[in-house]
């Protein structure tokens, strides 16, 4: 495996998505490879940087509103065979 | 009908107030206010026509978000096809530059991440051709798991898994350029 791969290896670590056998992969390439111990350190500050940003983006209260009318007046199941 | 009836309070209760997590996606995905809301409406009229194939106890926000790219790449088919060529090669280049000034002293990381304004990382993730831009979206600002994430873009998790590290790379190239810019590295 290339330093390429590694990194995604090196993500999915820092965001506790590895297997044990693959986390025993990267801390073996870590060891070996200073630039990987590099990218190590500033994926896991980015990650906490990502964290805390970027924002939600709020919807306009407008179009909120119609949603929720759109929904409101919804029919849901099946059209009624006849009217009433 | 009473079952519906409750069907419809149990959609009022749980995907409503997930509505600006809808939004902000179909924001950064289409870079467009109107368009955004209108898939914003149509994810939702669909989401609320489905539910009844929702399964109780599991992620309605990854559930919307699914219905939502589903509904973006059913409009967008070409706009996004266009997007796929994308020369990494020079990224990666870059990425090892900054990661290998960390011994010389090139301070970039935490201390810069820091000092960066709030709108900075908005714009490099807007900036991000469509398939880096959904994966950091939905791991990363709406917290989905990889798999859950897989499951809503429809990929396999491998994918899911080179696309972040590409998309991590890719923002803090776009960052540490930023930062250079503006005078923010002691290099």
């Amino acid at each position: 495996m290339d330093c390429d791969t590694y990194h995604e290896l090196i993500v999915a670590d820092i965001d506790g998505t590895l297997s044990p056998r693959e986390r025993k992969s990267v801390r073996m390439h870590l060891d070996a490879c200073p630039v990987c111990r590099n990218a190590r350190v500033l994926e896991a500050e980015f990650a906490a940087h990502l964290r805390r940003g970027p924002r939600l983006v709020e919807a306009p209260q407008a179009v909120q509103d119609r949603l929720r009318a759109a929904i409101g007046s919804a029919t849901r199941a099946p059209p009624p065979r006849r009217r009433r | 009908m009473a079952v519906d009836g409750d069907l419809k309070a149990r959609f009022e209760a749980s995907a409503l107030p997930l509505m600006h997590h809808v939004y902000t996606a179909a924001f950064y995905l289409t870079r467009n206010r109107s368009e955004a809301e209108d898939l914003l409406q149509e994810t939702y009229l669909r989401a609320y026509r489905f539910f009844h194939r929702f399964t109780p106890g599991t992620n309605v926000k990854a559930w919307l978000l699914t219905i939502l790219y589903n509904v973006l790449r059913n409009r967008y088919r070409h706009r996004l096809a266009e997007q796929r060529r994308f020369d990494f090669a020079p990224v990666a280049q870059a990425y090892e530059r900054i990661a290998a000034s960390r011994d010389s002293g090139g301070g970039f990381g935490d201390a810069v991440f820091r000092l960066l304004v709030d709108g900075e990382i908005e714009r490099a993730l807007v900036n991000l051709p469509h398939d880096f831009r959904a994966v950091v979206l939905l791991v990363d600002v709406h917290e989905l798991s990889y798999a859950e994430a897989a499951a809503a873009l429809g990929c396999p998790v491998g994918t899911i898994r080179s696309r972040l590290s590409r998309a991590r790379r890719l923002l803090q190239v776009a960052l540490h350029d930023y930062a250079r810019e503006h005078g923010l590295l002691n290099i």
